[in-house]
């Protein structure tokens, strides 16, 4: 019942969030100085041919009626269409978000299962050699910018060592794509039972999911050992300590009383690495939404640019609208208030 | 019961210069608790009353650490002990009772689990004589309708509430000692005084001894049966409290007694002079602790002061306890 309620108000609040994050990146796009039109138009065309493009697309109108116009279009699901793409940016966009879901999600779901217990062990052994160590490391995780940190991976396993693919791409160029179900290669090849597919599809996902959880990692790491360090320093751990309970008994309340806060940050991370995963994308070629928007607002789309945002958005707020379902059913408190 | 003998704790801290510079928050503490006794520990904020409590219990963290002293309990140097039996006394034989009750409680946990956890911990029973065990002692300090508080969590306790769990959970393995610290603080005056009470008779009733930390001498002259006296990381004075009331011998528990709000009334809110400032633990002086605060100083104070008894079991920390002892107070 509790999580009804919860659930109908926090979908209520979608609303005006996704209104303002309309409203404000419409403007700022606007206001970004770069002008479409010299774009499409090319180098020679005549200054009527400009002015019968910038009409064709509405620009010639003054911004509030632009936004106008764009609200009730976004609302009748319609996204504009892609100068570059040529394409509806719906489309694009739902063609290439799993594309980049899927780097994100095995990526931070790999760099989070190794930083959790690493971070943890860490706060258990708090100053000791191990959390030393494992702090060093962590820090270099952070101090690696990610598209060094790309093409160095590409650089030792594909060009020097030979063990990885090419950065080309989702599946090597030898192997037909699968029919699109899931936008997943990967799940696709398997779907229909074509292990070359799968294998090809795997192999060349390997680098830049590597890269991805490297990246997730050292912060996961970082905030679970502080999250952990905070719950053992509370008053509940010392009175637990003064009670005379087995070490075990200790660690059991540490993990009970940090879970949800390391959950809570791992999604705030998962949101924050899609900007990061542009930039992957970039140097592997992977083709997803990330590198759709960054070229996007290199080159002035408009509306994909919009689309792109958008997406992003609607992303953030679904994983945090997730995460707090978890939170709420992991709290034991919960089932008792409700 | 407990024989506490010269116990010294510093804190060892490494500046921003690499020297390392020590805090010498307890400097020989030595005082008894015998058998069914309550024994008050007073002082001011920082003069170690709490900190006597952990290190005895062995629950300081770095950078504190004991560097001298022995606690006997019952013969047994608990400072000796490996972790392991001292865990198994802590919560067994000697528990504590803190004064943060509501964050001293887990969060995440119900009263009973936290009740049962920690009786399981130290006894033979199975999860449901330990459950009936839980809402036994609830019911013990008087917990209202305790079938249904061992399923609450913490933050839908009061304050009091969550003190009297915290008694249950210190008693439910009937220990020898307890310990409180502080018990009352953060609590509302009338609640106060029913917390004591109730940790009077629980205590008088088990044949327990007790060892109350507070800084309120009211609350040491209606439920204690001793008292100590500290100040600078050392007990200045103790004894029975009717004698220590009676006589106070050493100047700064004379400036303490004329500082409660009784006599400070009898005397038109005047307060004693003398420096305000506790002394700086990084640089203590070589004598008596309290020579800088005292109004009393005199060449003899660079000598530190041994506790030397002024009559029976009444010890005091200065030069001048027998002519202090002599005096009647203002």
């Amino acid at each position: 019942m509790a999580l009804r309620i919860f659930l109908i108000r926090r979908l209520a609040l979608f609303v005006p969030l996704l209104l303002g994050i309309l409203l404000f990146t419409f403007f700022l796009v606007r206001i970004g100085g770069q002008d479409p039109v010299g774009l499409i138009a090319g180098p020679t065309a005549t200054t009527a041919e400009i002015a019968m493009i910038r009409g064709q697309l509405g620009l010639d109108q003054p911004i509030p009626t632009q936004f106008w116009i764009y609200l009730g279009n976004v609302l009748e699901g319609d996204l504009g269409r892609s100068w570059i793409s040529q394409k509806p940016v719906l489309r694009d966009v739902l063609d290439r978000f799993p594309i980049t879901l899927e780097l994100l999600l095995w990526g931070t779901l790999i760099g989070a299962l190794v930083a959790v217990p690493v971070g943890l062990r860490a706060a258990f052994k708090h100053d000791r050699l191990f959390d030393i160590v494992s702090r060093s490391i962590s820090l270099l995780g952070f101090s690696v910018p990610t598209y060094f940190l790309g093409l160095l991976m590409l650089f030792v396993f594909f060009y020097l060592l030979g063990w990885a693919p090419p950065g080309m791409g989702r599946i090597s160029l030898m192997v037909t794509p699968p029919p699109t179900v899931t936008g997943s290669y990967l799940i696709d090849s398997l779907l229909i039972g074509n292990l070359e597919g799968a294998r090809s599809a795997l192999g060349q996902l390997v680098l830049p999911v590597l890269c991805v959880a490297i990246i997730s990692a050292a912060p996961i790491a970082k905030h679970t050992r502080a999250i952990a360090l905070e719950v053992m320093s509370s008053d509940y751990v010392r009175y637990a300590d003064a009670t005379g309970l087995e070490p075990s008994a200790r660690i059991r309340i540490v993990l009970r009383n940090s879970r949800t806060p390391i959950l809570t940050f791992v999604g705030t991370e998962l949101t924050g690495l899609i900007g990061t995963a542009a930039l992957i994308e970039y140097v592997f070629a992977w083709g997803g939404l990330g590198q759709y928007g960054l070229n996007a607002i290199i080159r002035g789309d408009f509306s994909a640019v919009q689309g792109y945002v958008l997406a992003l958005a609607l992303f953030s707020l679904i994983v945090f609208l997730v995460i707090d379902i978890l939170v709420l059913l992991l709290d034991p408190r919960t089932a008792e208030t409700s | 019961m407990l024989e506490v003998r010269g116990l010294h704790t510093h804190f060892l801290a490494r500046g921003f210069d690499n020297q390392v510079r020590v805090a010498r928050a307890l400097n020989g503490v030595d005082f008894t608790v015998g058998e069914r006794e309550i024994v008050g520990l007073v002082g001011e904020t920082g003069a170690g009353k709490s900190l006597t409590a952990y290190s005895v219990m062995g629950l300081l963290k770095p950078p504190a650490k004991v560097v001298a002293g022995q606690a006997l309990y019952n013969g047994r140097d608990l400072l000796a002990l490996s972790d392991d039996e001292r865990r198994k006394l802590r919560g067994g034989e000697i528990a504590l009772v803190v004064q943060s009750p509501k964050s001293s409680l887990e969060p995440l946990t119900t009263v009973s689990q936290q009740l049962v956890r920690v009786h399981r911990a130290h006894r033979q029973v199975d999860e449901a004589a330990a459950r009936v065990r839980a809402v036994e002692m609830l019911a013990a300090v008087g917990i209202p309708d305790p079938e249904r508080r061992a399923n609450a969590y913490a933050h839908q306790l009061s304050g009091g509430m969550a003190q009297r769990v915290l008694m249950a959970m210190a008693l439910i393995n009937e220990p020898k000692l307890l310990i409180a610290d502080e018990p009352t603080t953060g609590l509302d005056v009338t609640v106060q005084a029913q917390v004591l009470d109730l940790l009077r008779d629980l205590v008088r009733a088990r044949g327990m001894s007790a060892l109350v930390i507070t800084h309120d001498l009211g609350i040491v002259a209606q439920y204690c049966d001793r008292i100590a006296v500290m100040y600078a990381g050392q007990v200045v004075e103790s004894g029975g409290v009717m004698d220590v009331f009676a006589r106070p011998s050493h100047p700064y528990t004379r400036r303490l007694i004329a500082s409660t709000p009784d006599s400070l009334a009898r005397r038109g809110g005047r307060p004693l002079g003398g420096a305000a400032n506790p002394p700086n633990l990084y640089a203590l002086p070589d004598g008596c602790l309290y020579a800088d605060r005292c109004d009393h100083a005199a060449a003899q104070c660079a000598v530190a002061p041994r506790a030397d008894p002024v009559a029976g079991t009444h010890l005091v920390r200065c030069h001048f306890s027998r002519q202090f002892a002599l005096e009647p107070m203002a």
